[in-house]
């Protein structure tokens, strides 16, 4: 006798685990990497972020490539030190947080994403950690990246034992300044963008109020007002660098102007804190 | 042009064959009707020619082929003639910093009109109380009014309001068609274009129903359902011994089909009337109890349904 | 009610600023279809904001799915879906996409979210169009995207804000359908709406708000008139009329309706014998009811 059946396809209701808070928190933090990376979405948005990581990095490959070839490695005459490195990927660091802040706030605020935010399990300052993580580790990782390739490349050349134990420190240390990079501009760019309507707009914004203070607090400097120095907001990250290094790649203005370095890193933080006590009260209307 | 339930004999509104198409795509495809005083209301699936149609009849796109006249006059030669014909828009192009008053009178003076129509538009809609306070702060059932104002300033004989109802809620509604109802009584041609079908069935005096471009229907709800002869009438009679009930409707010749299901019969039927004068007397026959006896689809809702899956 | 109640809201108030939303609101809502009813600015998006925990209550206790929402927000949450009014679609995202996330967000697993987002897009017709942005669909389709995201992470309630609005009278049609399956799905609802006559074909719960009080909260059943009836008849009611109450029943008419009475009997067999003697042929009839907008407009100001 012939046989059949038919399968119900009615709905399926979920029956397997849930993961509650920490689920959607981490779903929350891998579409943040996702949005500051471009991934899954249309081709341009990819392009900025990779072309600028790979700038970043090309450098340290090049001159590990000519270590390399070349078989020999002196420190002195390497024409790219990890300090300086800082000096190229710093300012790459500024646009791209400039950028990255307003891609990861304004869009859900605008499009009223927020709305599918506050029908699951997440807090809005979930939402604001999870939303700065995702910034942090592509920011943090694309600054530290190239110094790790560059002590590699230099630890191969120079007999990879003894150049890692005698020189391990600059791994940590180029990591922690890494993070100095981003606490002293990833605060203020999500301010601005937490404020604003239009990404292009915050960015403008951003890169304008931290070039800007660097210009006139230079002169102010100079002409003897020293305390401006403080308001260089785009100097306090580059001097701290160069005091944990040990190293000085730049005549920083806070510097000229009779500061310690402590001074510098207590103005990151204080900014830093005072932003994102902002960040949280702006955000919590928007709900 | 020919008299049917398409056209009206005190037209104020002439469409005549008009076609409308955007490159490769026909928006309005050889439409003829006609609009006169009273309300009536314009219905359509999205995209199906509706919006497009009620630009072509304001003046604001130009036919691609035939003509709209207002009062004889094409808008489009005769730009005088826009003073007649008024549309209320669906967004809100209202300045919410204005108070209505204000509002009202920036409207008249971009049209030229006199400053005196201000008040007369304000106390047409309702809105004396409220004139002078700002629109930021509006109900969204006030706004429509407002924007009802604005619209009036020009004293026009032709008022287009695209999807007046929306967002207001059965007050405001209630209050918005009562307007509506006494422009029409002071003899202008108002003409709706709504998807909340239920209330254009209580407010229209007639209908058109545009498809795909197409004047689908045209007159009043029930002649339109009765002109849809291949569709047969369902009914729905709630009523004890539903098979003794069935098997004597089914010996007549009056339905066409018969469902029972649990106390309800779902029957077809061409013709509602003999219908409705078999069922009591066969209730009776059999003793049985009559509790219900209700058509499913002669609202505008069900006629709207079968014009749009019709083709 | 028999079983436990969906919401169940005790001296609930709130207000923004100087203007009380919420005015000391006490009610059980039942599992089911619940309608939402009420004037423009009588709280109801204000009462669902609160049910969500989005908004925090000034007074009163709010309890969903039998959980405190003061104390147990986050748990409230991931079983609760919301169909916000406004736009709240990423465009530069496509449904897929959105839908997996949105599930991941309630808390479902990679694997779960992506089996769910599939299933639900299905269910709610966009199965075709799931990988196109969704900045190109029209009002329908989001619509029934913001549905689809509102019941992917499989809550036990969903709230529903206006969820026609703007929907031709087809995707209305398809909407009210989608709604009324939900039942089946094990998923309540609770459908905040201006247009009564949906809330009257989707709902057997009726919750309506004015002032930020609560008018009246019940069934629908509880609109129809019990032991009247109305009729409408073919041509001149004038001799239906006239035998009704010869029969002894007591008539009223408004318009083309005629209501009946009748003390101490049954008045459909009333109606049916006047109708059979007469030959009058009817038109409709029915138990006497009242559509929820009567009764709005009777109780508004």
């Amino acid at each position: 006798m012939a046989e059949g059946v038919v399968f119900d396809l009615g709905y399926r209701p979920h029956e397997g685990p849930r993961l509650g808070r920490s689920g959607a928190r981490w779903a929350l933090y891998r579409d943040g990497l996702r949005r500051v990376l471009g991934l899954r979405r249309r081709m341009r948005r990819k392009v900025f972020p990779l072309v600028l990581m790979a700038v970043a990095v090309m450098p340290a490959l090049f001159f590990v490539g000519i270590s390399v070839v070349l078989r020999e490695f002196d420190a002195a005459a390497t024409f790219f030190g990890h300090a300086q490195y800082f000096e190229l990927t710093g300012i790459m660091a500024l646009v791209f947080v400039a950028l990255a802040a307003g891609e990861l706030l304004i869009p859900d605020r605008v499009n009223g994403t927020l709305a599918v935010y506050a029908s699951r399990p997440l807090t809005t300052i979930d939402y604001l950690l999870m939303r700065t993580a995702s910034l942090a580790t592509v920011v943090i990782g694309f600054l530290w990246l190239p110094h790790l390739v560059l002590f590699l490349g230099r630890a191969w050349v120079s007999g990879f034992g003894s150049y890692v134990a005698d020189n391990w420190p600059t791994l940590w240390k180029t990591l922690l300044a890494s993070g100095v990079y981003f606490l002293a501009y990833a605060p203020l760019a999500l301010l601005i963008a937490a404020t604003s309507k239009r990404g292009a707009l915050a960015a403008v914004l951003f890169l304008g109020v931290m070039l800007i203070s660097g210009g006139a607090t230079a002169a102010l400097v100079d002409s003897g007002f020293k305390s401006f120095g403080l308001l260089a907001l785009n100097q306090h990250p580059g001097y701290v660098k160069d005091w944990i290094l040990g190293s000085h790649a730049h005549d920083w203005i806070p510097q000229q102007a009779g500061f310690e370095p402590i001074v510098s890193l207590v103005v990151i933080l204080t900014l830093g804190a005072l932003c994102g006590l902002l960040v949280i009260a702006r955000q919590k209307k928007a709900a | 042009m020919t008299s049917s339930p398409a056209t009206v004999r005190d037209a104020t509104v002439e469409v005549t064959a008009v076609s409308k198409w955007f490159g490769q795509k026909v928006a309005v495809s050889d439409l003829s009707c006609s609009f006169g005083p009273g309300i009536t209301g314009l219905l359509g699936p999205n995209g199906a020619g509706k919006t497009t149609l009620l630009r072509m009849v304001c003046g604001l796109l130009r036919p691609s082929d035939g003509s709209v006249t207002i009062l004889g006059v094409d808008p489009r030669r005769q730009p005088s003639v826009y003073a007649k014909a008024a549309l209320v828009p669906e967004e809100d192009a209202v300045y919410p910093a204005l108070t209505a008053r204000q509002f009202v009178r920036y409207a008249t003076d971009l049209s030229g009109a006199p400053r005196s129509r201000v008040d007369e538009a304000i106390t047409a809609v309702d809105l004396q109380a409220a004139a002078d306070r700002p629109i930021a702060g509006f109900s969204k059932g006030m706004r429509q009014r407002a924007k009802v104002a604005a619209a009036l300033v020009t004293g026009p004989d032709v008022l287009i309001l695209d999807e007046p109802l929306n967002g207001t809620d059965p007050v405001q509604r209630a209050h918005l068609i009562d307007i509506f109802r006494r422009l029409a009584d002071e003899g202008k041609t108002v003409i709706v274009s709504s998807h909340v079908l239920a209330e254009v069935e209580r407010m229209a005096d007639r209908v058109l129903a545009v498809v795909d471009g197409r004047l689908a229907a045209a007159g009043d709800v029930g002649a339109i359902r009765h002109a849809m002869a291949d569709i047969p009438y369902r009914v729905r009679i709630e009523v004890g011994d539903t098979r003794r009930m069935a098997a004597l409707l089914l010996e007549t010749d009056v339905v066409s089909s018969v469902a029972v299901s649990g106390s309800t019969l779902h029957v077809e039927t061409s013709d509602l009337a003999d219908l409705g004068r078999l069922v009591p007397r066969m209730a009776k026959q059999v003793d049985a109890r009559l509790t219900a006896f209700e058509p499913e689809d002669e609202s505008l809702e069900s006629v709207f349904r079968y014009l749009v899956h019709r083709r | 009610m028999d079983s436990l109640p969906v919401v169940a809201i005790n001296g609930l108030r709130f207000a923004y600023g100087d203007i009380v939303a919420i005015d000391g609101i006490s009610t059980d809502v039942p599992t089911g279809r619940i309608g939402l009813v009420g004037a423009n600015g009588a709280g109801k998006t204000t009462l669902l904001k609160i049910l969500l925990g989005v908004l925090p209550a000034a007074a009163g206790s709010v309890e969903v799915l039998g959980m405190n929402v003061a104390t147990r927000q986050l748990d409230v949450r991931s079983k609760v879906g919301w169909m916000p009014e406004g736009d709240c679609l990423p465009p530069d995202q496509t449904a897929a996409d959105f839908l997996i996330y949105a599930a991941e967000l309630g808390g479902l697993p990679t694997r779960a979210a992506r089996q769910r987002a599939s299933d639900v897009l299905g269910l709610v017709g966009l199965h075709e169009e799931r990988f196109r942005y969704m900045g190109e669909f029209s009002t329908g389709m989001k619509q029934r995207a913001k549905l689809a995201q509102a019941i992917v992470h499989d809550p036990a309630l969903v709230l529903l804000d206006e969820p026609t609005a703007g929907l031709d009278p087809e995707g209305r049609e398809e909407m009210l359908d989608l709604i009324v399956r939900l039942e089946g799905f094990g998923i309540n609802a609770i459908i905040s709406s201006h247009v009564l006559t949906d809330i009257e074909r989707t709902c057997d719960w009726v919750v309506m708000l004015d002032g930020g009080h609560v008018l009246r909260s019940g069934p629908m059943t509880d609109l129809s008139t019990p032991g009247e009836l109305e009729m409408e008849v073919v041509g001149d009611p004038g001799p239906v009329v006239e035998a009704l109450r010869r029969l002894g029943g007591v008539v009223e008419s408004g318009g083309a309706a005629v209501y009946l009475k009748l003390e101490g009997g049954d008045p459909f067999m009333l109606a049916r014998d006047a109708l059979a003697e007469t030959g009058v042929a009817v038109r409709r009839l029915g138990a006497r009811r009242t559509t929820l907008e009567d009764v709005f407009m009777g109780e508004a100001p």
